[in-house]
C-alpha cells in the first residue's frame, strides 16, 4: 500500500506517495520527474541508477524508499552546473547513447570522495559495476584520470 | 573565406566536443520512456507459454476484474476490428497485431493487458491463462529445412524465409587445380543487443489522428505501416523518435507499434508500451547460424576457390533477416582474389524468438567462419597468416569474388594500420587488472596474436532526404529522420550543415525524427546516417545557401557569386555585409528552405552491365594480443588494435567512439554473450546478472581502434563507422587464442569453460587418449 511521507532530494525536502518498498530508483526517476535516474536492469547490475546517500553511491534500484529516512539523496540534477565530474565527463566526450551516463558521473563523484586519488586500476575496480554498451571506457577512464592529483597520473616505472 | 585548416569544420575543430555532451551528461536528453501524456495507460503483454500451438482459449475474466485494469485485448478484439489477417513488416510481411489462431514461439503476444498502472498491468497479464493446443516445434534451422520438418507459419511449408546464391568463376576447374583443399564448419549463437534503454512505444489517437513516440531505427517506415494498417492518410499519422539509449540494430523494424497503436484506439485513452528487460530476449536476437565453407590455394599460397554454405536461424518474424542472409553471404568469402566461388545463404523460420539486426548484419557470423578459416588455410601452407592475406587481399582494380570491381579498396592499409600499431603498442600499465601486462611467468600462460579483417556492405541503394531552413531569428534547422542513437548524428549532420553554409554550430539546430516536419528517410542502420543522411544534408545546405546568397545578393546590390560566407554573414568584396537573420527578416516567408534527396544508386559494373552489391565497403581491420590460462580457459585480450577507413571524419571524437565501441561491444559476444534455448524455446539468461556485458575491466591494457581518412586533396567520401570492426573481433580472437594454445574453437563463445574444455580434448587426443598428467 501506498503511504504519504518525505524525502530529502537535492537539498529539498519533498513529499512522496509510495509502497516503502517501491524502490527509490522508481520513485526519484517517476513521481519525482529526475529523469536521469533510469532502470535498466532493476537488479543491482548495471549502476545506471547510481545515486549518492549521504555521500555514498548506491544503486537506487536495489533501495526500498522506505527505508531512507532523513539521509539526504543526490541526483545528477543536483549537481551545481560547474561540478567538475560533469565538466569532465562533457568535455572529454566519455559517453554515446548516455542512458548510463548520470549512473557513471555520480559513482565517479561517490569514488573520489572517498578516495580522491585512485590509481586507474581501482578506478577500473570501482567503475566496473556501471555498464556503458555502447563502450565509451575509454574516454571514461580519461575524463575521470584528468581529475585526479598529478601524483597518481605518473606512470608507474618504465619496463 | 577565412582560412580554415582541413581539419577545421564551419570555425569548429573536428575534435570539439559532441554538441549536446552536457545535455547528456547531465541526464537532460528524453529518451521515449520520458514523453508522457494526460489520460495514459499501461499496456503489458501475455506472452505464450509453448513455442508452436493453436490458440484454443484465453481466460481472462480475473484479470479483466483486477484492479485498475481497463481491459483485456485478445486476438478476438484483432479479428472483430477487422484487422486478423494484417501481417507487417519491412522484409516479409509476417507479424501479426496480436495472436490469433497460433503461436509461433515462446513469447509470440497473445493478449495485452491495459491498465491505469505498469505495476496493475503487470499483476493482472500473470492472471491470464492461456489454453493452447501444444504443437510440435522447431528449433534448428537445418531441420526446419528438412523436407518433413514442421511448419513453422502455416502458409510457408518450406519454412524457407529467404534464399540467397551466388556464383561467379569457373568452379569445377578450381576444384581440380587446387594444391590444397580445406573445408570447416563454424557456428554462432543467438545473443541479444542489451541497450539499456528498452523498447519502448506510446500511442495516442485524437480526431481519427494517430501520434506515436517510439524507440525506433526507422521512423518513416514504421509510419507507412501504421497508415497502412490503419487505412489512413499520410497526414494522419505523426510519429516521433526521442534519442535512443542504445539500439545496435535491435531496434529496426516496426514490432509492438501496431499494437500499441491498436489498443490505445480500442481503449480510446493513450497508451505506453514499455519493455522490462526480460521482454527484451524475446522481443529480438542476434540470428544463430552454421557456416561450412571451402578453400582451395594454389603452391604460392593464393586462393584459387571459396564456397560456403550458411544456415540461418531466423526465429518466428523475419525483422531484418533477409539483409542478414545476403550481407553475411556476401562477407563470409572476405575481400580476396578468389577467381571462382559459390555461396548459398538460407534463412530458415524457426519456433524461436524473432532474430534481427544485431550491429554487424550477419557479418559477425559469416568472419567468424571466413577469417578463422583463412588462418587455418595459411597454416596448412605453413605461411604466417599476415602474410598470407597481404597475398590474396584485394587492390584497387582487382575484383572482389562477386565479380565486382571492389572500388576504393583499403583492406590491406587497414591490416597493416592495425599490425603496426599491435606492435608498437605500449600498453598502458597504470589501467591494467589485476596487475599490469602480466609476463609469462606462470607455467599455464600462453599468448598468442590474431588478426581478422571486415568487409561489410551498405544498403544499396537507399534514400535519404534532408530539409535545412534558416529561420526568421537567422539559425539553420537541420531537419532529418536520421535516429539519435548515441552515434553523434546530431553532431554530425550539424557540422556537415555548418560547413556548407559557413556558419558556427551555434546557430544549427537539429532537428530529431517527427514525421510532421522531418523527410523521409531509409533507416538508420546499416552505418549509413553520416554517409547518406549526410550527403543529403549537404546538398539541402548547398540549395539553401544559393538561395540565401540570391537574397544577400539583392539585399547588397552584388550578384551573389561574388559575395562570400563568414560566420553567419554574406559579404561583398568590398566589405558591406548582411547578417543570416536580416536576410531571413526581408523573405516574406516562414523560413527559406534547401530540399535535397540522395540515393546511392549501385554503380554499374562496366563490364559486365550488372550493378555492384554495394556503393562502397565499410573495411576494417583487427589484431589483438591475448593471453590464454590453460588451467582455467580464461582469455584476457591484452591489445586491441583496429583500423577502419572513414574516408573523412567530420567529428573526432564520435569516430574514436564508434570505433572502440565497435570492440569493446564485439568482446562480448566473443567471450561470454549466449542465449541457450529450452525445450521449449525460452531464452536464457534474461537479466542483466545473468547476461554479462563488457565492464572498465574488460577494456585492453593497450586499445586504439583508429579512422584512416583519405589525402586531404580530392574528394573524400564520408564513411560510417559503425559496424567496421566488430566483425573482426571474434575471429581475430579465435585466430589468436589457436596462436596461443593451439586450439580451434569452431563455436562462440570463447568462454573459459569452453576453451578449457578444448584445451583438454585437444591435450587428450594428442596423448593418445590418455589423460593429462
Amino acid at each position: 500500500m501506498t503511504q504519504p511521507f518525505r524525502i530529502r532530494v537535492n537539498g529539498a525536502t519533498v513529499a512522496v506517495d509510495a509502497d516503502p518498498l517501491d524502490s527509490l530508483s522508481g520513485v526519484l526517476g517517476g513521481q519525482l520527474a529526475l529523469h536521469s535516474v533510469r532502470e535498466p536492469c532493476g537488479l543491482g547490475a548495471c549502476g545506471a541508477c547510481t545515486v549518492l546517500v549521504d555521500g555514498q553511491p548506491v544503486r537506487s534500484c536495489l533501495r526500498a524508499v522506505g527505508l531512507i529516512g532523513d539521509a539526504a539523496v543526490t541526483t545528477v540534477e543536483g549537481l551545481p552546473s560547474d561540478d567538475p565530474v560533469v565538466t569532465a565527463f562533457a568535455a572529454s566526450n566519455a559517453f554515446q547513447c548516455a542512458y548510463c551516463t548520470p549512473g557513471f558521473v555520480m559513482a565517479t563523484i561517490g569514488l573520489l570522495a572517498a578516495d580522491p586519488a585512485p590509481d586507474l586500476g581501482g578506478v577500473r575496480e570501482a567503475l566496473a559495476g556501471n555498464l556503458c554498451r555502447c563502450g565509451s571506457y575509454s574516454l571514461i577512464l580519461e575524463a575521470v584520470s584528468g581529475l585526479l592529483p598529478r601524483a597518481s597520473e605518473t606512470p608507474p616505472d618504465a619496463s | 573565406m577565412t582560412g580554415h585548416s582541413e581539419r577545421r569544420w564551419a570555425g569548429l575543430d573536428s575534435s570539439d566536443p559532441m554538441m549536446d555532451a552536457l545535455e547528456r551528461v547531465t541526464g537532460r536528453t528524453r529518451y521515449a520512456i520520458d514523453v508522457t501524456v494526460p489520460g495514459m495507460a499501461h499496456v503489458v503483454l501475455v506472452r505464450s507459454p509453448v513455442p508452436a500451438g493453436r490458440i484454443r482459449r484465453l481466460e481472462t475474466d480475473a484479470a479483466s476484474r483486477a484492479a485498475g485494469v481497463l481491459r483485456v485485448v485478445t486476438g478476438e478484439d484483432v479479428e472483430a476490428a477487422g484487422l486478423a489477417g494484417v501481417r507487417f513488416g519491412t522484409m516479409a510481411k509476417d507479424q501479426p497485431i496480436l495472436g490469433v489462431e497460433y503461436v509461433s514461439f515462446a513469447g509470440d503476444a497473445i493478449a495485452a493487458v491495459v491498465a491505469e498502472t505498469a505495476a496493475q498491468a503487470h499483476a493482472a497479464a500473470a492472471l491470464v491463462v492461456p489454453h493452447i493446443e501444444r504443437a510440435s516445434a522447431v528449433f534448428d534451422p537445418d531441420e526446419a529445412l528438412a523436407a518433413d520438418a514442421v511448419t513453422v507459419h502455416p502458409g510457408r511449408p518450406d519454412n524457407v524465409l529467404g534464399r540467397w546464391q551466388l556464383a561467379n568463376g569457373a568452379l569445377a576447374s578450381a576444384r581440380s587445380e587446387a594444391a590444397f583443399r580445406m573445408r570447416h564448419e563454424f557456428s554462432s549463437p543467438a545473443a541479444q543487443h542489451v541497450s539499456l534503454e528498452p523498447h519502448v512505444c506510446l500511442a495516442r489517437w485524437e480526431d481519427g489522428q494517430l501520434e506515436t513516440w517510439t524507440t525506433s531505427q526507422n521512423p518513416s517506415r514504421v509510419a507507412e505501416e501504421l497508415i497502412r494498417i490503419f487505412n489512413l492518410e499520410a497526414g494522419q499519422v505523426r510519429l516521433h523518435v526521442p534519442s535512443l539509449g542504445g539500439a545496435y540494430g535491435g531496434k529496426n523494424h516496426a514490432k509492438h507499434e501496431p499494437l500499441v497503436a491498436f489498443v490505445a484506439r480500442l481503449v480510446g485513452r493513450p497508451v505506453r508500451l514499455a519493455n522490462r528487460r526480460e521482454d527484451e530476449f524475446v522481443t529480438v536476437t542476434k540470428h544463430p547460424a552454421r557456416i561450412s565453407i571451402e578453400s582451395g590455394v594454389d603452391h604460392g599460397g593464393r586462393f584459387v576457390y571459396r564456397t560456403a554454405r550458411l544456415r540461418w536461424s531466423g526465429g518466428a518474424h523475419a525483422l531484418s533477416s533477409l539483409a542478414v542472409m545476403r550481407a553475411g553471404g556476401i562477407a563470409v568469402l572476405g575481400p580476396y582474389r578468389i577467381p571462382a566461388a559459390e555461396v548459398e545463404s538460407v534463412v530458415a523460420y524457426t519456433n524461436l524468438p524473432p532474430a534481427g539486426s544485431f550491429r554487424g548484419l550477419g557479418v559477425n557470423q559469416a568472419a567468424w567462419a571466413g577469417e578463422q578459416q583463412v588462418d587455418l588455410v595459411a597454416a596448412e601452407l605453413g605461411l604466417d597468416p599476415i602474410e598470407f592475406r597481404r597475398r590474396n587481399l584485394v587492390r584497387a582494380g582487382d575484383r572482389l569474388w562477386t565479380g565486382e570491381p571492389a572500388g576504393d579498396a583499403r583492406w590491406l592499409d587497414c591490416l597493416e594500420r592495425a599490425v603496426a600499431d599491435l606492435e608498437s603498442a605500449t600498453p598502458d600499465r597504470r589501467a591494467s587488472r589485476p596487475r599490469p601486462e602480466p609476463g609469462l611467468d606462470h607455467p599455464d600462460r600462453r599468448r598468442g596474436r590474431g588478426v581478422a579483417v571486415v568487409m561489410k556492405h551498405t544498403i544499396t541503394p537507399s534514400r535519404s532526404e534532408a530539409v535545412v531552413a534558416l529561420r526568421p531569428d537567422g539559425h539553420v534547422e537541420v531537419r532529418t529522420s536520421a535516429v539519435d542513437m548515441g552515434q553523434g548524428s546530431p553532431t554530425v549532420l550539424a557540422r556537415i550543415a555548418g560547413r556548407a553554409l559557413g556558419i558556427g554550430l551555434d546557430r544549427v539546430h537539429p532537428i530529431l525524427p517527427d514525421t510532421a516536419i522531418t523527410p523521409f528517410d531509409a533507416t538508420s542502420s546499416s552505418s549509413r546516417v553520416t554517409f547518406a543522411v549526410g550527403e543529403a544534408v549537404e546538398r539541402a545546405a548547398r540549395d539553401l545557401l544559393d538561395r540565401l546568397l540570391e537574397a544577400a545578393s539583392v539585399a547588397l546590390g552584388v550578384p551573389p557569386d561574388e559575395l562570400h560566407r563568414s560566420d553567419g554573414r554574406s559579404i561583398a568584396p568590398d566589405g558591406r555585409q548582411v547578417d543570416d537573420a536580416a536576410v531571413a527578416a526581408r523573405i516574406r516567408l516562414p523560413e527559406l528552405t534547401g530540399t535535397a534527396t540522395f540515393v546511392n544508386e549501385p554503380a554499374e559494373d562496366v563490364e559486365t552491365g550488372k550493378p555492384v552489391s554495394s556503393s562502397h565497403w565499410h573495411q576494417g581491420a583487427l589484431a589483438v594480443q591475448v593471453a590464454v590460462d590453460r588451467a582455467t580457459g580464461v582469455v584476457e585480450i591484452e591489445r586491441a588494435h583496429g583500423a577502419a577507413w572513414a574516408g573523412e571524419v567530420v567529428s573526432v571524437p564520435g569516430a574514436r567512439l564508434q570505433n572502440e565501441g565497435n570492440v569493446i561491444f564485439g568482446l562480448g559476444q566473443t567471450l561470454w554473450e549466449r542465449l541457450e534455448f529450452d525445450a521449449d524455446g525460452r531464452p536464457s539468461p534474461v537479466t542483466m546478472l545473468d547476461y554479462r556485458i563488457p565492464s572498465l575491466l574488460d577494456v585492453p591494457a593497450a586499445f586504439t581502434a583508429v579512422a584512416l581518412e583519405a589525402e586531404p586533396s580530392g574528394h573524400r567520401e564520408r564513411h560510417g563507422l559503425g559496424e567496421s570492426l566488430i566483425p573482426a573481433v571474434a575471429p581475430a580472437v579465435g585466430n589468436a587464442v589457436a596462436a596461443a594454445v593451439d586450439v580451434r574453437l569452431v563455436d562462440l563463445p570463447l568462454h573459459p569453460e569452453r576453451v578449457r574444455a578444448a584445451i583438454v580434448a585437444a591435450d587428450e587426443s594428442r596423448n593418445g587418449g590418455a589423460t593429462m598428467a
